[in-house]
């Protein structure tokens, strides 16, 4: 008879949520189309061990499989960081993503080879977020000023060049904060999200477009090189073909969903505000020259700023191809 | 031992400092100080790991001791040695792993995974599991030899 | 997919190794090892590394050691005698006055942190002594500290109802306000079980004799030593209310308060911050290595396929949909006695809840029964972390089997609780329904 392969996967995701289902499906269509003989289960966050512990869960070969954000694995390595968000970042359609992804692959999978994991590629892709939740009403660049800000990532760099103080606070943490008025404004994930964790009961504004952009809740399927090695040829393929599902699944789900929580945010009551035009390209340029400065300090950065930049050229966005060096 | 104990204890009170102030710098300059959050959650973890040893010395950790009051003198006295045989073998394992996964993480000189703009390393934060362990386990066997000592002098 | 009693197995092995008198923490991670090494190979014992880790960053477990901080300065500077004795020349002449007092102290405790073990082990260490000193029956002491030191978990703010919240789609300020009456209707029914135990027993929580009853002025004068004590509650609960302080924060501001408190009385001596340092130290590890323990085995259960157990068990149940309600009940109740709070809603909430809203119950009335219910796993034996809490917060001459005993009326009151709000759902969602 075939061997049975029984792998574990570990998500950031919580269990229950809309994120998660894509998961679990990824998982059936796995069991489905090797006819039972790779069998995965998944976990949501926080069930097996705490997100961040994924990274060396999988290098030690406890649970064979992760979908998670880069922006974990940050104290690996700066260069995650990288991954995670990108303050300033024009780049925020779902294809352009996909893009920027796809002609990032090669950096990131030495990226991750370093540190002994195996990137297999974009597990989902979500729209640009973080969104920013607000007590006060944001009307330009200078409401940010004194502001206590729930951040994270190179967001604590971006909200205090624009004068902010950035505060760290855990996801179960932000609500109390804001009902309460410990914080003034938090970042957390996209329109859906936000809703599930009871934001829209304790804000008045959402500012959108986000400005801090990066994909906090996209997520990169890894394996545990070993266990992926040891794999037959075909049942790669079928995770691999399940992987380009999910995304497409994700595609769908979240960019219409999106919309959706966005319509069910302003019934609620939120306001959503945007910032002037001017004001906006100012704060781009705050955040793409945090970006810069701190993607040109990790190591190997240099090569993968060459990569971003032309991706820009290609897409169209000149000026910002030319400030991270394209054509020089 | 007792240094390390005493630095342990005292650390209580520079974490509340470090609590009350950044609340303080937050509430009424609007500028919280990046490194609070670390710090205090350095103090906390040394003190809840490396602190086991000195919570057994004083037979503090907490058990169901419903079966010792049916036992003869020597009997009680057998079943601390289990329990100490059970307590060395868990440090001996818990050693035994952490020791490869704090030096990984050495090796590549791993920072905060919180995504604060302080970032401090803390792959020195992580030998506190084997170091913590190691206290723990010295303390285990000091017990055993004094119980295996009482158990046979009976 | 088959489903697999390991999990069951893992709980069997744990009953037996604890009533070796193996501490707690150290027996979940020895079954956490051998299950882990059994199942996985060597390689899967990381997880207990993995377990320790995830302690050590546990930013909500620092109110613990400041809690438990606040309340031995408050104790050594006999601050907290103040209280009683204030309280006990007023209600002297009500039987069981002080152990009402030390639910209401609970419930105010609950709602500045939603941390169980900074709850019961600071009532332990405030309230126990006093009511053991007044000649209060031991049972009856121990379980209003239990019972009063667990609602912070239930009493807004709560970090436990954010995460079930957002995992249930369910509305995190439907909850709070849920949260707010049920941790209420709870300590209304202790305190009425306590006054009546004590009036129809007089031994039980002996009244001030007669001729010893203070008189008017001596009660008055007897009040100022409440003073204090209640600017430090204004002072912790007002840095929260006002947004001065985040919950961990305010536990900070509790311990400045006391040293304050007790350099104001003139009673704080360097030797008392010396030794309060010490016996934190002790807690704080006692509960670390808890946690540590009780993270690697709620790891290796879930690992094991814990929550299919759950869910192929709550869905084969007949009974229709009380049957399904009561097997739910049974679920939430013995997996919470052994799993810490964050990983047991993570677990379970995500199956049950829409498993429950599909039975045709209000989510939000589940949800708000699924937090008593914790309660109740807290404090009832023979596992339950309020109950080893407590333990390592009383003097050595306190059995568990004391323990125990007082555990039983308390877990009795939170059963009857829990029927009365599957009578009587507007208990539970009556005040979110009048807020939102
Ligand atoms: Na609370
Ligand atoms: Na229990």
């Amino acid at each position: 008879a075939d061997t049975v392969y029984k792998w574990r996967a570990v998500t950031h995701s919580l269990s229950g949520t809309e994120d998660y289902k894509i998961i679990q499906e990824f998982c059936e269509m796995v069991n489905k189309a090797s006819n039972g003989r790779l069998v995965i289960e998944p976990f949501g966050a926080g069930v097996l061990f705490p997100v961040f512990d994924s990274f060396d869960a999988i290098k030690n070969g406890i649970v064979e499989l992760s979908m998670c954000s880069t922006g974990y694995w940050t104290g690996k390595d700066p260069m995650f960081a990288a991954f995670a968000t990108r303050p300033g970042c024009p780049i925020r359609s779902y294809h352009e993503v996909m893009y920027l992804d796809r002609a990032a692959y090669p950096v990131m999978k030495e990226l991750y080879a370093k540190h002994g994991l195996t990137l297999l590629g974009t597990f989902d892709a979500c729209t640009p977020e973080p969104l920013m939740l607000a007590k006060k009403p944001i009307q330009s660049i200078q409401d940010f000023k004194g502001m206590n800000i729930r951040t994270s990532g190179m967001g604590t760099q971006f909200y205090q060049a624009l004068g902010a103080s950035a505060v760290s606070l855990s996801g179960p943490e932000i609500y109390t904060a804001l009902q309460l008025g410990t914080i003034d404004a938090a970042e957390w994930t996209n329109w859906q999200e936000n809703m599930e964790m009871g934001f829209h009961e304790v804000v008045k504004y959402a500012l959108d477009p986000a400005v801090h952009i990066g994909a906090t809740s996209s997520k990169f399927l890894t394996v545990n090189p070993k266990k992926w090695e040891a794999l037959p040829e075909d049942l790669k393929t079928i995770v691999l073909l399940a992987m380009d599902h999910a995304r497409y699944q994700s595609a769908l789900k979240m960019h219409s969903s999106d919309e959706f929580y966005k319509r069910k945010w302003i019934e609620s009551g939120v306001e959503v505000v945007s910032l002037p035009a001017e004001d906006f390209k100012e704060m781009q340029k705050v955040g793409m020259k945090v970006y810069k400065e701190y993607v040109e300090k990790a190591p190997n950065g240099q090569a993968y700023l060459e990569i971003y930049a032309r991706v820009l050229h290609e897409l169209g966005y000149e000026e910002e191809a030319r400030f991270y060096g394209y054509g020089q | 031992m007792e240094k390390i104990n005493k630095l342990l204890a005292y650390l209580t009170l520079p974490l509340a400092v470090v609590i009350v102030y950044s609340a303080f710098m937050r509430y009424v300059f609007h500028n919280m100080p990046d490194w609070s959050f670390e710090i205090s959650l350095f103090m906390f973890g040394i003190q809840a790991i490396m602190g086991g040893a000195y919570c057994h010395a004083r037979k503090k950790h907490v058990s169901v001791d419903i079966l010792e009051k049916y036992l003869s003198p020597k009997g009680k006295i057998r079943l601390e040695i289990v329990s100490e045989c059970v307590i060395l073998f868990v440090c001996i394992i818990l050693i035994y792993i952490s020791v490869p996964w704090a030096w990984q993480s050495f090796m590549i000189g791993e920072k905060s995974m919180h995504q604060t703009a302080f970032n401090p390393s803390i792959w020195w934060f992580k030998t506190v599991v084997p170091v913590g362990t190691l206290l723990l386990m010295v303390q285990s066997f000091r017990n055993l030899s004094i119980k295996i000592r009482e158990c046979r002098g009976k | 997919m088959t489903i697999s009693y390991v999990p069951l197995a893992m709980f069997g092995v744990l009953f037996a190794v604890l009533a070796l008198g193996i501490p707690i923490a150290f027996s979940l991670c020895f079954i956490s090892i051998i299950f882990a090494w059994s199942l996985w190979g060597f390689g899967g014992v990381s997880l207990l590394t993995t377990a320790v880790w995830g302690t050590m960053n546990n930013f909500a477990l620092i109110a613990v050691v400041l809690f438990v901080y606040m309340a031995l300065i408050l104790q050594k500077t006999r601050v907290v005698e103040d209280i009683y004795d204030a309280c006990y020349k007023w209600f002297g002449g009500v039987r069981g006055g002080l152990a009402v007092t030390t639910i209401v102290v609970g419930a105010i405790l609950g709602a500045v942190s939603g941390v169980v073990a900074a709850g019961v082990i600071g009532l332990g260490l405030i309230g126990l002594p006093q009511m053991l000193k007044y000649g209060y029956n031991k049972k009856v002491s121990l379980g209003s500290v239990l019972a009063g030191g667990t609602l912070g978990q239930l009493i807004p703010p709560s970090t436990t109802m954010v995460v079930y919240g957002a995992i249930t789609g369910v509305s995190v300020g439907g909850l709070f306000a849920g949260g707010i009456t049920c941790g209420l209707f709870l300590a209304f029914l202790y305190c009425v079980y306590i006054l009546t135990r004590s009036f129809l027993d007089k031994g039980f929580c002996p009244a001030l004799p007669e001729e010893d009853r203070a008189t008017f002025i001596e009660k008055i004068k007897s009040s100022k030593g409440i003073i204090l004590p209640t600017i430090l509650i204004f002072l912790v609960l007002g840095s929260i209310l006002s947004g001065a302080a985040t919950p961990t924060e305010a536990a900070g501001v509790g311990v400045a308060g006391a040293l304050m408190l007790g350099v104001m009385s003139r009673r704080l001596t360097w030797k008392m911050v010396a030794e309060s340092a010490w016996e934190t130290l002790e807690i704080t590890a006692m509960v670390g290595w808890i946690v540590a323990g009780a993270l690697a085995f709620g790891s290796v259960f879930s690992g094991t396929g814990g929550n299919q157990l759950v869910m192929t068990i709550a869905t084969s149940l007949p009974g229709g949909r009380w049957g399904v309600f009561i097997a739910a009940n049974i679920f939430v109740f013995f997996l919470g006695m052994f799993l810490e709070p964050t990983a047991m809603i993570m677990l379970a909430a995500p199956i049950l809840s829409p498993l429950m809203t599909k039975m045709g119950f209000d989510p939000l009335w589940w949800g708000l029964v699924f937090m008593m219910l914790l309660q109740m796993a807290y404090i009832s034996p023979p596992f339950g972390f309020s109950l080893f809490y407590l333990k390592g917060a009383t003097p050595k001459d306190i059995d568990i089997s004391d323990i125990y005993a007082a555990s039983v009326p308390f877990m009795g009151l939170q059963i009857l609780a829990v029927i009365l709000l599957a009578f009587f759902p507007e208990i539970a969602v009556g005040l979110s329904k009048l807020l939102i």
